[in-house]
């Protein structure tokens, strides 16, 4: 039995919407493409109410951190609780700059300073999504902090040191594959949230980019995923880990658990081939 | 006489293939290691399948081998294998939610001979989906009941 278009058919994607960073022409289209968007930025991981499939995105993950326990507030589109009242200009503010339409700064448990490079179009595609759901009333949860953190003006000072907003801007040395997913892995999709070191301050070490975290989320050691054949994941081709993205199976046969096996779940198993493909050609870029 | 010398070499030559004394937490742990990794060979290999980099006709016989390996999975978690025995990624979890483990290894092996039957018809769509589901129990399992690395 020869398996002839086996791999073609299992890797598939789930949602067939163009990957580029056109927003589509009927608002059917964009608000399709703002849930495509929705997976690629790992929104319902932290979001979503309860595990359940259909779960509202109202909020209430608790995520723990050196600073403190955050809770995801509630991303449905009902005006009291959720974000049901804001206009796009404040949606686009709070993914560029952290800062709420209230003007208040957010915690940076929410990974504004890798979604401040996602394209307006983008950010215009999630906000459709996100405003055609079933609005949730339910109040969002106060964060449990460390004093030294409780305060909300210290984060103005934290973004001054630590956030670099804008809009991402390829790389004219990387293909257009590997922008693609450049894009994907240092802004939607916030990779480095877990996967690269922090310092005391808790922002990412950008010289350490993706070279793992011995203090993840919830404690765990988080692998490093440069394209490094000791430490990192540079025995890999451009093809195990696109696979690895689409079903969680390394290359020796054993299966991720723990963080990423949800993120593949959510996120990385819903993208199309294509936007496998360019993470993983961006990943083999980085040393 | 000499019949009865052999019968009882024979007897001996039973007796020596049973264990000796009660294993330890570190034989046990040992064991399920090697299971565990050969369910992961399986994978490996039908992988290399599905994904065409071979184009071997095993699929039938990795999928028979999975599925008969994933049966013996309830045997291999004793109580007395978790870490307080020896080095080992099984978390307590096993124990402490052991309906929740069951529920997650029955999925697993249901997974596995759905896949068996997948092979069986020998159709690539029904094949990729059903390694997909398969794949899906591994991970949900490893996520709650495995130590993260």
């Amino acid at each position: 039995m020869r398996l002839a278009a086996l791999s073609a058919l299992l890797l598939a994607p789930t949602i067939s919407v163009a990957a580029g960073d056109d927003p589509g022409t009927t608002a059917a289209e964009v608000v399709a493409r703002g849930e495509y968007l929705l997976h690629a930025g790992g929104c319902i991981s932290c979001h979503q109410a309860s595990e359940g499939k259909d779960a509202p995105l109202s909020g209430g993950r608790a995520l723990d951190s050196p600073f403190g326990r955050f809770f995801a507030p509630n991303i449905t589109p009902d005006v009291e609780t959720g974000i049901g009242g804001w206009t796009e200009a404040e949606f686009i503010t709070a993914f560029r700059h952290g800062r709420s339409p209230r003007g208040d700064n957010y915690y940076p448990a929410f990974p504004y300073p890798a979604y401040t490079g996602i394209s307006n179009n983008d950010l215009i595609a999630l906000k459709a999504y996100l405003d055609s759901l079933e609005p949730v009333s339910q109040q969002n949860k106060a964060h449990e902090l460390t004093w030294y953190v409780s305060w909300r003006v210290s984060v103005g000072v934290w973004n001054a040191l630590n956030l670099e907003a804008g809009v991402f801007e390829p790389d004219p040395s990387l293909s257009e594959t590997a922008n693609r997913g450049a894009y994907l892995v240092k802004h939607l999709g916030h990779c480095g949230e877990c996967h690269t070191p922090r310092n005391a301050l808790g922002a990412s070490i950008t010289e350490a980019f993706l070279t793992g975290n011995p203090a993840g989320p919830e404690g765990d050691v988080v692998p490093n995923i440069v394209n490094d054949k000791e430490n990192g994941i540079g025995e890999w081709t451009t093809d195990d880990i696109a696979f690895f993205l689409e079903i969680g199976m390394l290359p020796d046969g054993d299966f991720t658990g723990a963080s990423m096996s949800e993120v593949i779940d959510h996120n990385t198993s819903r993208l199309t081939a294509e936007d496998r493909i360019a993470i993983a050609e961006y990943l083999k870029t980085i040393e | 006489m000499k019949h009865l010398l052999i019968l009882m070499l024979a007897f001996c030559t039973f007796s020596a293939t049973t264990l000796q004394a009660e294993p330890t937490g570190k034989d046990l742990i040992a064991y399920r290691k090697a299971v565990m990794s050969s369910i992961g060979a399986h994978a490996g290999a039908i992988a290399a399948m599905v994904r065409q980099k071979v184009d071997y006709d095993h699929m039938q016989a990795q999928a028979s081998a999975m599925a008969a390996t994933l049966s013996t999975i309830d045997d291999v978690f004793p109580a007395n294998s978790s870490s307080e025995a020896g080095e080992t990624e099984a978390l307590a979890s096993i124990w402490e939610d052991a309906d929740g483990f069951a529920k997650a290894v029955a999925d697993s092996q249901a997974a596995a001979n759905s896949f068996v039957e997948a092979a069986e018809t020998g159709d690539p769509a029904g094949i990729g989906k059903a390694f997909g589901a398969l794949a899906g129990t591994c991970k949900g399992c490893h996520d709650n009941y495995r130590q993260a690395k």
